[in-house]
């Protein structure tokens, strides 16, 4: 479903990611580890088309990324929920799902399905988005991007400052997706949360590919992740 | 000499001013938010609508209603499109840059001035109003045989600037809808808050831009098209809006709509009354004092976010 193929990519002048490659398929849970720096969300950027590729292929269901103009990714099937939540803050919650909505051209049947799996949004749709708790916040950046109905989901470190309920929701939601066969890359801090839910991990060290291995490899190994990130 | 009939006078010169002000900063403040550009060019898309309102309407000629409405629709499509040429040949291609894009509006500035120069001259030529009566504001006065009404000498308006201020306010409202009421709207809201994330959500963030900047420089110069029967074009008249657009803006507050026109209220209404009852240069200098008042106790305008 998703191939990357030797793909390089930074910011003016400096160079980040180097000759990275991975594949993901429909209904597989793929987590990207590494130090903070490594490069994960240059990685996610990379494939949304918000940095051009200097080298590589990034092919998603046939079609090159790296090719197309960055504003029809979306249009892909590919939902984005960017480190840091990043929702259009002064934009109300109902405005945010809309965005995801006219992302993927789908209609008010979408929204109810989304606003089914977070009831809180739904009682919530005329608040700014930027009035939210923190957990709100997260449930409406993966509200938004799920509003596309993507095939591959992407999730730039979602738990990041959330308590233990709101991690154990966002998981939930990971794992429902799963069995709809979402594709889901997954950057994440928290080992523990994601070892139980991936299929397969991928260690990033100074934007280079350096492990890739099955989930089950790494819970059978855990001096691994030692070695690679050093907890 | 009565007070009460000349603040009358000067509210209703005021509100003339607010009104064409007011959708020209609106004008600026979009592109200001939307694209985070500054354009030093905007008075010269003014100019340039001023101008081409005379153009049109010399060409058509006939009753000056029909050359007028027809000015009105014309000149602002043809700088809105002389704009988004603008925005796809020298903007995109600087890429937004703060700082360069600032001096490239200024290269704009001078080109569309010296252009402008050359093929219409130096002169200022009149565009006649399409309906001009005018109305003698009568006052009251308490005289021994009880109340009296009589009619000030110069207490005066005209039907075309009572106009000139109902059609801007139902321009600002249309523009309030289509921001707030629309998926366009919507889409320029979106683009302005992030655009990385817009772009990642399908939004064609190039055409947000040249869209915006082409309805900027439109509504420039539909507002000088309104207050060319009043003042005349001439290829410098762009400077003074400019410099009060900016005013304008700071004082809102940067890429406030809202904060934008009441600040160009505020400014129109200061300067009509002061002009009446002293001098113009006065009106320019309060309100240079007034910004400078608003920077240093509210940075970032009356209705602008994040004030200390
Ligand atoms: N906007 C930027 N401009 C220049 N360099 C950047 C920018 N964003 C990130 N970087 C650099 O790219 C590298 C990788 O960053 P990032 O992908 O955010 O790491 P991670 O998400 O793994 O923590 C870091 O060295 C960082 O300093
Ligand atoms: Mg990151």
């Amino acid at each position: 479903m998703l191939e990357l193929t030797s793909v390089s990519s930074g910011y003016a002048g400096a160079q980040v990611l180097r000759e990275v490659s991975l594949s993901l398929n429909a209904g597989e849970i793929v987590c990207i580890l590494g130090r903070n720096g490594a490069g994960k969300t240059t990685m996610m950027k990379t494939i949304m088309g918000l940095l051009k590729a200097s080298q590589g292929q990034i092919i998603f269901n046939g079609t090159d990324l790296t090719t197309i103009a960055p504003h029809k990714i979306a249009g892909c099937g590919i939902g984005y929920v960017p480190q840091g939540r990043r929702l259009f803050s002064e934009l109300t919650v109902a405005e945010n799902l809309e965005i995801g909505l006219m992302a993927g051209n789908k209609s008010s049947a979408t929204l109810d399905k989304v606003l089914g799996m977070f009831p809180r949004l739904a009682e919530r749709l005329d608040q700014r988005a930027n009035t939210l708790s923190g957990g709100e916040q997260q449930m409406l950046a993966t509200g938004r991007a799920l509003c596309l109905e993507p095939q591959l989901l992407l999730l730039d470190e979602p738990t990041e400052g959330l308590q233990p309920s709101m991690i154990a929701l966002i998981r939930d939601t990971v794992v429902a997706l799963k069995k709809q066969g979402v594709g889901i890359l997954l950057v994440e801090q928290r080992v523990d949360a994601v070892l139980s839910i991936a299929d397969k991990v991928m260690f990033l060290e100074n934007g280079m590919n350096r492990d890739v291995m099955s989930a089950d490899h790494l819970r059978d190994n855990p001096d691994l992740l030692k070695k690679y990130i050093g907890v | 000499m009565e007070l009460a009939p000349y603040l009358i006078l000067g509210s209703i010169e005021g509100l003339v001013t607010a009104a064409v002000l007011a959708l020209m900063a609106v004008g600026l403040s979009l592109v200001f938010g939307v694209m985070r550009v500054v354009n030093v060019a905007h008075g010269e898309f003014f100019m340039l609508g001023a101008v081409l309102a005379w153009f049109v309407a010399d060409m058509i000629g006939g009753h000056p209603a029909v050359s007028f409405v027809a000015a009105l629709f014309i000149a602002p499509v043809l700088v809105g499109s002389l704009a988004v040429v603008a925005d796809a040949t020298i903007l995109k291609r600087i890429k937004y840059d703060p700082e360069r894009t600032i001096v490239a509006t200024i290269g704009l500035l001078y080109i569309i001035q010296q252009v402008t120069l050359m093929t219409y001259g130096s002169n200022a030529r009149p565009v006649e109003p399409p309906f001009n009566q005018r109305i003698s504001i009568p006052w009251f006065e308490w005289t021994e045989s009880g109340l009296s009404m009589y009619w000030p000498w110069g207490l005066g308006t005209t039907t075309y600037k009572l106009a000139v201020i109902g059609f801007a306010v139902i321009l600002l409202l249309a523009i309030w809808v289509l921001m707030t009421r629309t998926r366009i709207g919507l889409i320029m809201r979106a683009t302005q808050l992030d655009r990385d994330v817009a772009q990642a959500y399908g939004i064609n963030v190039d055409r947000v831009y040249a869209l915006v900047f082409g309805l900027g420089a439109g509504l420039a110069a539909l507002a000088a098209v309104l207050i060319v029967p009043i003042q005349q074009a001439h290829y410098l008249m762009g400077h003074d809006p400019l410099l009060l657009s900016f005013i304008v803006v700071i004082i809102g507050g940067l890429g406030s709509l809202a904060g934008t026109v009441v600040a160009a209220v505020l400014i129109g209404l200061s300067d009509g009354l002061i002009s009446v009852f002293f001098t113009p240069t006065l009106a320019k200098i309060i309100a240079t004092l007034i910004v400078t008042f608003v920077l240093i106790f509210r940075p970032s305008g009356l209705l602008g976010k994040h004030n200390p």
